[in-house]
């Protein structure tokens, strides 16, 4: 059933695409919210947990080798418990496509298409999405490496620019508040990591499962470390009373940036249509995913067709938040579904190491 | 061949597909964002003056737009403008929404405001006395105006500097903003005194400095400072206490200190300024220490004696130090005792240094704790070079 079959290196591009999404662009201002200048404590707390529940996920795709987690919780856990937990798993795959999406539109329309209504620009990103998952996950794979340094492109761009008028000293001081309400602020933070559970799928599709640990791990760390930097570039660079009311924050760093001579002005709008297929790599994969996780669960062999009955009910839920403080419920609510997974994940690895399932070498 | 063949036959109808494509050209025809540059009317500085003030409701402000006028703005020899000079045109409207205001515009003139190019901003005395952040919010909400922006106040009215006629440029806003950029050669105004820097200290309530422009009929005057304490204007600084600030908060760029020994008067050029500024706990009690070093050059020496001796130097610098002093503790006690604004940002240096106390004090600080500390100033000034002549 699994055809597709993909190489170490593309499960890392995978992961960084897929999980940098574009909260980055509204990041720095979330995680000042609950930790102020400490959010960069938070993302490596996070960042931590992050690479442990991985470790943990990819020593359970390895006791079910060519399994998806899909087929392997309801193994573990019995098929009513199983399939509980993976309808969990597809309602976190929609919200994840849907929240990334209404703010991908949402940020659209607010510095480039003011007059072009959000359907459109929704539509139009989902059928190309959609053409892209219904042809499965080699075609994916290879759009993570053909996107990866356009991705990084904007990102490396603002920052060193950004280098021209910065302050370091931002940063100080460092946990005044004690270390209770970084730990929770890491909790509630956590959101920006939505995407890691991919690795329980991607595992089964590797040409070289043994290296799957260190392919994630490096994927996920170069994540951790891209937001780092976003972080306290931001915070160094703006002050942390601006990361309070600036709405995206990043997107104001490329405003605020003046290079020498006036001949680069401007740079949001550059940076927005890179900033595009950041959404695009995050968008695609959560589609092709959640589609695979729902034929899986129906025991369906093909899953083509049912990207396109998929995309309405994304579409849908993506067109509720009736403003801007709705969009970051749904994000929110989507980031709490990817800190559940967490027990789920430790569940299901307890249960297979005292039920000693499984035929891999785990 | 084959492929072709393959192809066509796994795509099945041939025709369904050609009316898809015909109808995806539907979808490429048009743009809903289009908006051709000869429809824009380019805004690059906006006046805004207090027209009304009104008990229990918002004031009316006077906002004064200077579009360019498309026609005459080709620089080449403009025979037909007979001498009438700027091809600027200035309107003003009143209104007490400034986003409101400059939409409305729209009742008379064609071309729709486009802010994307905005140069300048000037606030004039009697608005920006009363509140600065309600005016400015629309320029900080709005995604396409740029966080450069310069932002000025006036003693006078905003209006006044828009219409200036400057000799030196046509384009009254592109003169002043190119005035700001002198930021390097003079320390008499402050250099961060622009939308992205300003913005979000007036969202918070911190003081900051604003640059103080005047105009007279042909040029503008950018020298001095305006402080603005939650988001208030609360008074002046002249051009010395605006060095003095700099010096104090470490953002000199440049510009020149004349001294005289003796009888007779040496120019000293800043090339480079380094401060060290620490707060400290003496017997109990906040102190701060503010250490400068200032390097440069000789520019002019109205004395006989030998620059080559290096005593002599060293008397110009020990003159240099104590005028640099002399501007530091006069800015000081304004800001300390007049104003009682923190704009040159100890607080900000109590907060990194002892964080759990300034949780305590943060709510005091301005009004109680900063107008008493202590400041101890010392400034060393090195002359590096000293010109071609002996």
């Amino acid at each position: 059933m699994l055809k597709d079959r993909i190489t170490t290196i593309q499960v890392a591009l995978l992961l960084y695409t897929s999980l940098v999404g574009v909260g980055y662009l509204a990041m720095p201002r979330r995680l000042a919210e609950t930790a102020g200048r400490d959010g960069w404590v938070n993302l490596l707390l996070g960042g931590m947990l992050l690479l442990s529940v991985n470790a943990l996920l990819v020593w359970l795709c390895r006791r079910y080798p060519g399994q998806t987690i899909i087929e392997y919780s309801q193994a573990i856990l019995g098929r009513p418990l199983g399939q509980a937990a993976n309808i969990l798993l597809v309602l976190h795959f929609i919200l994840m496509a849907a929240s990334v999406s209404r703010i991908f539109g949402d940020v659209i329309k607010l510095y480039l298409l003011e007059n072009t209504p959000l359907e459109v620009i929704l539509i139009t990103f989902f059928l190309t999405g959609a053409y892209l998952a219904g042809h499965g996950l080699n075609p994916l794979a290879r759009m993570s490496e053909v996107m990866f340094p356009l991705v990084l492109a904007p990102i490396l761009l603002i920052l060193a620019l950004a280098q021209m008028e910065i302050d370091y000293g931002e940063v100080l001081p460092v946990m005044t508040i004690g270390l209770y309400p970084v730990i929770q602020g890491a909790a509630n933070s956590f959101f920006v990591y939505t995407g890691f559970i991919l690795t329980a799928f991607l595992v089964a599709f590797m040409q070289q499962p043994e290296k799957a640990l260190k392919a994630s791990s490096l994927g996920l760390a170069g994540t951790i470390l891209t937001y780092l930097v976003i972080f306290i570039v931001t915070l160094s660079s703006l002050g942390e009373a601006s990361l309070y009311w600036s709405t995206y924050p990043v997107a104001d760093l490329a405003r605020r940036i003046e290079v020498p001579g006036a001949f680069l002005e401007k740079l949001e709008a550059p940076l927005m249509a890179l900033w595009v297929l950041t959404a695009f790599t995050t968008m695609t994969p959560s589609l092709y995913f959640g589609t695979l996780s729902l034929s899986q669960m129906l025991g369906l062999k093909e899953h083509r067709g049912l990207v396109y009955l998929f995309l309405p009910v994304v579409y849908q839920v993506a067109m509720l938040p009736r403003n801007y403080g709705e969009t970051i419920l749904l994000g929110n609510i989507m980031g709490y579904a990817a800190l559940a997974f967490i027990p789920v994940i430790i569940l299901l690895a307890l249960v297979a190491k005292l039920r000693k399932g499984g035929g891999g070498n785990g | 061949m084959d492929n072709k063949r393959g192809s066509s036959r796994k795509n099945g109808r041939p025709w369904l597909w050609f009316c898809l494509s015909v109808l995806a050209l539907f979808a490429a025809v048009g743009c809903w964002d289009r908006w051709e540059i000869e429809e824009r009317g380019f805004v690059l500085g906006v006046g805004l003056d207090l027209a009304e003030e009104r008990p229990g409701a918002e004031p009316v402000y006077a906002i004064t737009l200077q579009k360019v006028l498309p026609g005459q703005a080709g620089f080449g020899g403009g025979e037909d403008d007979g001498g009438q000079g700027q091809p600027v045109y200035n309107i003003t409207t009143l209104n007490p929404s400034i986003f409101a205001g400059i939409r409305e515009i729209a009742t008379r003139v064609y071309r729709e405001p486009y802010l994307d190019d905005l140069l300048v901003i000037v606030v004039g005395e009697d608005l920006a006395r009363r509140d600065l952040q309600e005016p400015l919010d629309f320029f900080l909400r709005d995604p396409r105006i740029r966080w450069k922006v310069r932002l000025f106040v006036t003693p006078g009215e905003a209006k006044d500097i828009i219409a200036l006629n400057p000799v030196q440029e046509p384009i009254t806003s592109i003169y002043l903003s190119r005035l700001a950029e002198n930021e390097h050669r003079t320390s008499r105004f402050p250099p961060s005194s622009n939308l992205g820097d300003v913005g979000p200290a007036l969202k918070t309530g911190h003081s900051v400095v604003l640059a103080r422009i005047e105009g007279s009929d042909k040029e503008a005057k950018l020298a001095g400072a305006g402080v603005i304490k939650e988001n208030r204007l609360v008074g002046w600084l002249d051009e010395f206490e605006t060095i003095g600030l700099h010096f104090l908060s470490g953002e000199v760029r440049g510009g020149m200190v004349a001294i005289t020994l003796g009888q007779e008067g040496q120019a000293f050029r800043i090339a480079g300024v380094r401060i060290h500024c620490r707060p400290r706990v003496v017997n109990e009690e906040l102190r701060f220490a503010i250490k400068v070093w200032v390097e440069g050059d000789l520019g002019e020496d109205h004395q006989r004696r030998r620059a080559l001796d290096i005593g002599y130097l060293q008397e110009i610098e020990g003159e240099v130090a104590n005028q640099v002093k002399t501007w530091m503790e006069a800015t000081l006690v304004k800001l300390q005792r007049e104003y009682r604004a923190d704009v040159v940002g100890f607080g900000r240096q109590v907060e990194k240094r002892f964080p759990g106390w300034w949780r305590e004090v943060k709510g005091d600080w301005e009004e109680e704790l900063f107008p008493h500390v202590p400041v101890d100033i010392n400034v060393s000034a090195y002359i590096r070079r000293s010109g071609v002549a002996q």
